[in-house]
């Protein structure tokens, strides 16, 4: 499935008035966990429980729901013949991740780089693009239809431009950095411009929120 | 506006010495502004990552003149094409468009910087490396050009890093 212009439009006003719509549920009372701290960005009482997907990570391994359960996850959407706003997320995450500990015995952080481009991102040249980044970065690929089931949960939304002459095309895809609690629920959401201190800072406090919530 | 040449200044004779000191101070002065009415710095390239082609391309350009200045392309012996981009945030989405020219506002500094316009180079044959150098020549308006040096860098080189005792 190739989405095209008219498509991705439909798909990102959906996305955008599904993550409007959980975004403004944040301020609704009443969950164990008390009510949500004023923390932007953070998808609560409601958060999107994220279910079957089926990826693939940069070391030909399967990377499904089970990858991400256990486990806090930042995911990012990009592509690597981007030059400007990907490298410079994925820079900002490697800041985050230098900022980001998680505690003894808690569920540790992973961060996760998913392709919107896998015909020119192939696993071999994810893994080495990634890898400059953070060596702990994952790189993540699948078709545009396993894809699709992915990013549609998410309210993650790309679209391919036209190829030139030369056969290059640009990719528009959403620009922000996902936050997926252990129990796999979208829980946060980090627009552009991204601040890796900004977003070290509101993920603790989405954490302790969370965390201190399951232990009441 | 013209400024005193040298061959004003020779046809000047002796007769009135006490103004040569002037004029040549006029000339130094005018020289010196046509020099600087557009000036480039913090000009770097990112370090393409292994196995990637491209590179951005972002510097700072202070506009000193009381017009609006356009910087049309730029270019480098170095590099196979080198385009003018924009990275825009709309609703959520991130879309880079090429732009054909920047304009420059009067008496303002626009910056090329992550996350708006910047440059997008295409390389070819080997990726160049952080500390090392690239030539730019930037062309504006009018035919003039500015060639200024970019320094290879390895993005986020503002990160923290961990160097406990």
């Amino acid at each position: 499935m190739r989405l095209t212009r008219r498509n991705a439009l439909v798909a990102a006003a959906f996305a955008l008035a599904t993550v409007s719509g959980l975004g403004g549920g944040m301020y609704l009372a009443g969950s164990r966990h008390g009510a949500a701290p004023d923390i932007p960005g953070l998808l609560w009482p409601q958060p999107k429980a994220i279910g079957h997907f089926a990826l693939v990570d940069d070391h030909e391994r399967p990377f499904d729901r089970g990858r991400l359960a256990g486990k806090w996850s930042f995911l990012f959407f990009g592509f690597t013949h981007c030059p400007d706003i990907c490298p410079t997320t994925l820079a900002t995450l490697a800041n985050v991740a230098a900022r980001l500990h998680a505690p003894v015995g808690g569920a540790p952080y992973q961060y996760v780089f998913v392709t919107v481009d896998p015909q020119r991102d192939t696993t071999a040249h994810l893994a080495e693009y990634v890898d400059y980044f953070d060596e702990r970065f994952i790189g993540v690929r699948g078709d545009d239809e396993a894809l699709a089931e992915f990013t549609r949960q998410l309210g993650v939304v790309w679209f391919r431009g036209e190829p030139d002459e030369e056969g290059r095309y640009l990719v528009d895809h959403t620009a922000a950095v996902m936050l997926v609690d252990p129990e796999v629920r979208l829980v946060g959401v980090f627009s552009a411009p991204h601040d890796a201190a900004d977003i070290a800072a509101r993920t603790a406090r989405i954490r302790a929120f969370l965390e201190g919530g399951q232990r009441s | 506006m013209s400024g005193p040449g040298a061959s004003s200044r020779g046809r000047l004779g002796a007769t009135t010495a006490a103004v040569i000191p002037a004029l040549i101070l006029a000339a130094a002065l005018a020289g010196a502004a046509a020099e600087v009415l557009l000036e480039v710095t913090d000009a770097w390239i990112t370090e393409p990552p292994p196995g990637s082609t491209l590179a951005g391309g972002y510097l700072a350009i202070a506009n000193r003149d009381n017009r609006v200045r356009v910087l049309e392309r730029v270019t480098s012996p170095d590099v196979a094409r080198i385009e003018l981009h924009r990275t825009e945030v709309v609703e959520g989405l991130a879309r880079m468009r090429e732009v054909q020219s920047i304009e420059l506002a009067p008496a303002a500094t626009t910056r090329l910087a992550p996350g708006g316009y910047h440059l997008m180079l295409h390389l070819e044959g080997d990726r160049p490396h952080a500390g090392e150098e690239l030539a730019l020549e930037l062309h504006f308006d009018g035919g003039e050009t500015l060639a200024v040096t970019a320094e290879v860098r390895r993005r986020g080189d503002n990160a923290v890093h961990h160097h406990h005792p």
